[in-house]
């Protein structure tokens, strides 16, 4: 009786811990692990293994100007709308940090991008892309096939992406600018520290473990956007909307080329993990903790 | 006396014109969807029209009827809601308990599990799609609810965020109430739970909006019309097979875009409170 409570006491936090981890290695772990092993090897269409290919997929895939495409596509992305969206969103955020009675209203406008939907938007923005009869040809007099131009369709993706972001990184930004004590902003401008002098020297080191953090969100999330290319352009015109999960999804799903979609699964996560480590150094550099 | 009187006055005048500006900048910033319910009361004819139509003639209402009579919009939604809840209400449940076990009790491993469970944090999700996608084939949850949720009963980061708040609370007081009599589950459900509501809701409401937005997944797990979610539907509607006008593609992500701005406008705070604790040393 007695060792068997004992047994049970040992036994219990692995219970609480049970749920979560069936799903946490069912779903992240093993897939991660088998997705690697099948890279691995020539699989048929059913994904059984044929023979062992050593480094043969990524070789492929290395080697297809397809993939240099979506990987180059994804950078210019997350290197276009990540910075721009969170320079937008820091100047909405100076603007909204000082509480007015009509606070609430333009708050909640400029933060209500992050309430909408990638599938909402892209519609809202198909029509509104169109060529004939979109709002955006009409109200500047261009008649640019925005979607269907390889000139414009990552730029017209981009600034959905960069609308959509906004809602968020103002939120964030908003709360860690009030965050900040008044008598250090006042005591900076009284030794003669204001304007842009004020916001370089003073208010963005003191906000950079926040500005790293959105950093990082955004890089990881613009590494795997999808959404709109699938829905707008299927990855063209000629393939430049083609993002590396898009690559990915098409290989696996539409054209049952698992040997590709495999390697490209792994050195997706080798990128995203490249940038990560990237941005983790610049923190060490520029983020101070207080 | 009277030159401060103007001084205030002009000040007044300079903060109300600032905040009218704010608001203006807010309505630019929202034009989409502004434009979006614009278009949901135009009849074809005006948003087919060459010149620049930006304000509905009349308050058209064909489009919304036509979304509900002739689309099975309340079962795309009731199917959205069920997946956004019940899996949110899973997530919270399970991370509750890893974080119960992560933050009050000492055994053997307990670091490599925690490791484990912030190492699924660095792995994007949307690149193990395709293999959970088998997984879910191979266990027979296509066009089902589970296979549009399974991957959304546990989130590494929840659990992450709500030991961080377990972890405020004073360990003496567990010790007390198990002197007491009072079991570990007890205190976990009675004690523990209750006085970790706004971290919990935090959870729920940012879990619900996130599922109730997903896109790619529940495209990839369902076939069957029945089992889309409102978010796949809405891409759908525009594409030949159904043929809806835009004006009806419109109206319904009028619909569509209620329930999450209404809970956004509604827990705008509570969300920022969590993602905030969240991030202070995520």
């Amino acid at each position: 009786m007695k060792a068997g409570k004992r047994i049970g006491k040992t036994l219990e936090p692995y219970l609480y811990l049970v749920p979560s981890f069936i799903f946490l290695i069912g779903f992240v772990y093993y897939p991660f692990i088998k997705n690697g092993w099948l890279s691995l090897n020539i699989v048929n269409q059913f994904r059984e293994i044929r023979e062992f290919a050593g480094l043969r997929n990524y070789v492929r895939v290395l080697s297809d100007p397809e993939f240099y495409q979506a990987v180059g596509n994804t950078f210019i992305y997350v290197l276009v709308t990540v910075p721009v969206s969170m320079v937008i969103a820091y100047f909405l955020a100076v603007l909204a940090r000082k509480k007015r009675k009509a606070s609430i209203v333009y708050e909640v406008l400029f933060a209500l991008s992050m309430a909408t939907s990638d599938a909402v938007i892209a519609v809202i923005f198909q029509l509104m892309y169109s060529n004939q009869l979109g709002v955006i040809n009409k109200l500047f007099g261009t008649s640019i096939d925005w979607l269907n131009d390889p000139k414009y369709a990552l730029l017209s993706l981009m600034i959905i992406q960069i609308w959509h972001n906004i809602g968020y990184n103002f939120l964030f930004m908003l709360s860690s600018l009030r965050g900040l004590s008044g008598e250090v902003l006042e005591g900076a401008s009284l030794d003669g520290c204001t304007g842009l002098k004020l916001h370089t020297k003073v208010i963005l080191p003191l906000v950079s473990p926040m500005l790293f953090f959105l950093l990082l969100k955004d890089i990881a999330y613009g590494m795997t956007v999808s959404s709109y290319t699938l829905i707008l352009t299927g990855g063209g015109p000629n393939g430049t909307t083609q993002t590396i999960i898009t690559y990915i999804y098409q290989k696996a799903i539409t054209s049952t080329n698992y040997n590709y979609a495999f390697a490209a699964t792994m050195l997706g996560f080798a990128i995203s993990a490249v940038l990560i480590s990237l941005s983790m150094i610049l923190e060490k550099k520029k983020v101070h903790y207080t | 006396m009277t030159s401060m009187e103007a001084k205030q006055r002009q000040t007044r005048l300079l903060s109300i014109a600032f905040q009218a500006f704010c608001i203006l900048l807010g309505l630019v910033l929202m034009a989409p969807v502004i434009y979006c319910v614009l278009c949901s009361f135009m009849q074809e004819s005006e948003i087919v029209s060459t010149d620049l139509h930006l304000w509905p003639d009349g308050f058209y209402l064909g489009n919304y009827i036509a979304v509900i009579t002739q689309t099975k919009i309340f079962r795309f939604m009731l199917n959205s809601f069920i997946v956004a809840f019940v899996s949110s209400l899973a997530r919270v449940v399970t991370s509750c308990l890893a974080a119960y076990a992560f933050t009050f009790f000492n055994f053997r491993g307990k670091n490599l599990l925690f490791l484990l469970v912030l190492g699924t944090m660095i792995v994007p999700a949307e690149m193990l799609m395709v293999q959970n996608y088998f997984t879910t084939g191979e266990l027979g949850l296509i066009n089902t609810y589970a296979g549009m949720m399974i991957i959304y009963l546990v989130s590494g980061a929840n659990i992450f965020l709500i030991r961080q708040n377990f972890m405020n609370y004073p360990k003496d007081v567990r010790d007390a109430a198990l002197v007491d009599g009072c079991g570990s589950l007890r205190f976990f459900w009675r004690i523990l739970l209750p006085m970790s509501g706004p971290v919990l809701a935090t959870v729920f409401i940012s879990s619900f909006v996130n599922v109730w937005t997903t896109y790619l997944w529940p495209l990839m797990v369902t076939n069957k019309e029945e089992m889309r979610t409102v978010q796949v539907v809405i891409t759908m509607l525009n594409s030949s097979e159904l043929n809806s006008l835009y004006g009806q593609v419109m109206a319904a992500a009028v619909v569509i875009l209620i329930p999450s701005i209404a809970v956004f406008v509604l827990f705008q705070r509570r969300i920022t409170a969590g993602l905030m604790a969240g991030a202070v040393k995520g």
